[in-house]
């Protein structure tokens, strides 16, 4: 191959990596920013098992006493399977700190649901493993 | 050569917009409007959102959001659905988004379109039904849907219909004629 035609596929070769980062990086940026609307506060949801029976009554008492922590909108109890769901605002409450306060408060044999390892790396490829750089370069990225 | 060169450059830069399109760009296809169901379950007459006080909304969509809102979380206390909603659940450390939120108005808009509702404020821009519900096409659905959670789900928004005060019992019609409007996607988001 003559030395200008090398250089030419070089430039080209070049630009079209840039095209492909640049690319990738506008959308890791639209896919992770926060949207700056107020109507899209960042809500989160989280799930505590309740490995004894709750009753409709109790229900009731466990949601009156999660809905009343600070941070949390709202809840649901099914009664069915002893599971209780809430969403609060990520920020002003957290799972951790529900879950003792309800302990606390009820001394209640239950666990807070954690996505196990296998469904979570089905899931969205950079949202799991912190180490990755996949997961470093999203994460840096979506600080814009 | 240098066409070639440029024919492919042009090829691959089309074709690394098109692996980038995972997130909003897709149409909807959405089932065939019904507007009356639309107007049944509020219509447009405008009126104020409790949520958001001081805004107006369509009581449509309100009903509709409210009927949303209570079935995501029926679905989330629901341990038969949640092997596909990791991505939901697994707090996100990264930038604290949670979909939650897109979710809730993904679905009402959704809902919105395919009841029949003209307001293009509401017109749902999500994804198509099939790509939505497939693991290939969106990273937030861990596994494709088989038709015995299909039916469970649908059930679940029952329950939300209810917590909504939208009963077989007071209102069977309005309860018959949903539920026949989200079988009418049974086709697409059942792909096992
Ligand atoms: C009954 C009819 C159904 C309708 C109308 C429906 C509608 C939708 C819509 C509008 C979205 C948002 C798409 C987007 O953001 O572009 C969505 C997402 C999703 N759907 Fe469905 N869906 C249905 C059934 C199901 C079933 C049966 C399952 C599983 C059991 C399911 C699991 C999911 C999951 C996991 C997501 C992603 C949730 C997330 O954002 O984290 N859907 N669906």
């Amino acid at each position: 191959m003559k030395k200008g035609k090398f250089f030419k596929l070089l430039i080209w070769s070049g630009s079209i990596f840039l095209v492909v980062i640049a690319v990738l990086v506008t959308h890791i940026y639209l896919v992770t920013r926060i949207s700056k609307n107020q109507d899209e506060r960042v809500r989160q949801l989280s799930r505590i098992d309740f490995k004894q029976n709750i009753d409709s009554q109790e229900a009731d008492k466990i949601r009156a006493f999660v809905n009343g922590l600070s941070g949390v909108e709202n809840s649901y109890f099914n009664l069915d399977n002893d599971i209780l769901v809430y969403s609060y605002l990520v920020g002003k409450q957290n799972s951790f700190n529900v879950y003792n306060k309800l302990i606390a408060f009820g001394n209640y044999k239950a666990v807070r649901y954690v996505v196990n390892e296998t469904d979570a790396k089905s899931g969205c490829p950079i949202g799991t493993d912190k180490t990755s750089l996949s997961y470093k370069l999203a994460a840096y990225i979506s600080k814009f | 050569m240098k066409k070639r060169v440029l024919f492919h450059t042009a090829g691959l830069i089309t074709a690394s917009f098109m692996f980038s399109s995972c997130s909003k760009e897709e149409t909807a296809k959405t089932v065939t409007p019904t507007p009356s169901l639309y107007e049944r379950v509020g219509g447009t007459t405008m009126v104020n959102d409790p949520v958001n006080s001081g805004n107006m909304i369509e009581a449509g969509r309100l009903k509709l959001r409210a009927v949303v809102d209570s079935s995501i979380f029926v679905i989330a206390a629901d341990p038969q659905m949640a092997k596909y909603f990791p991505v939901l659940f697994a707090e996100l450390g990264m930038s604290n988004k949670s979909g939650l939120t897109a979710l809730s108005k993904n679905f009402t808009d959704f809902m919105c379109t395919a009841t029949g509702s003209k307001n293009s404020g509401y017109a749902y821009t999500g994804k198509s039904m099939k790509a939505a519900h497939d693991p290939a096409q969106h990273s937030r659905i861990a596994q494709k849907i088989d038709k015995a959670d299909f039916d469970k789900f649908v059930g679940d928004i029952g329950k939300g219909l209810a917590q909504n005060g939208v009963t077989t019992a007071n209102n069977k019609a309005l309860v018959d004629d949903l539920v026949a409007l989200l079988y009418t996607t049974q086709g697409d988001i059942v792909q096992k």
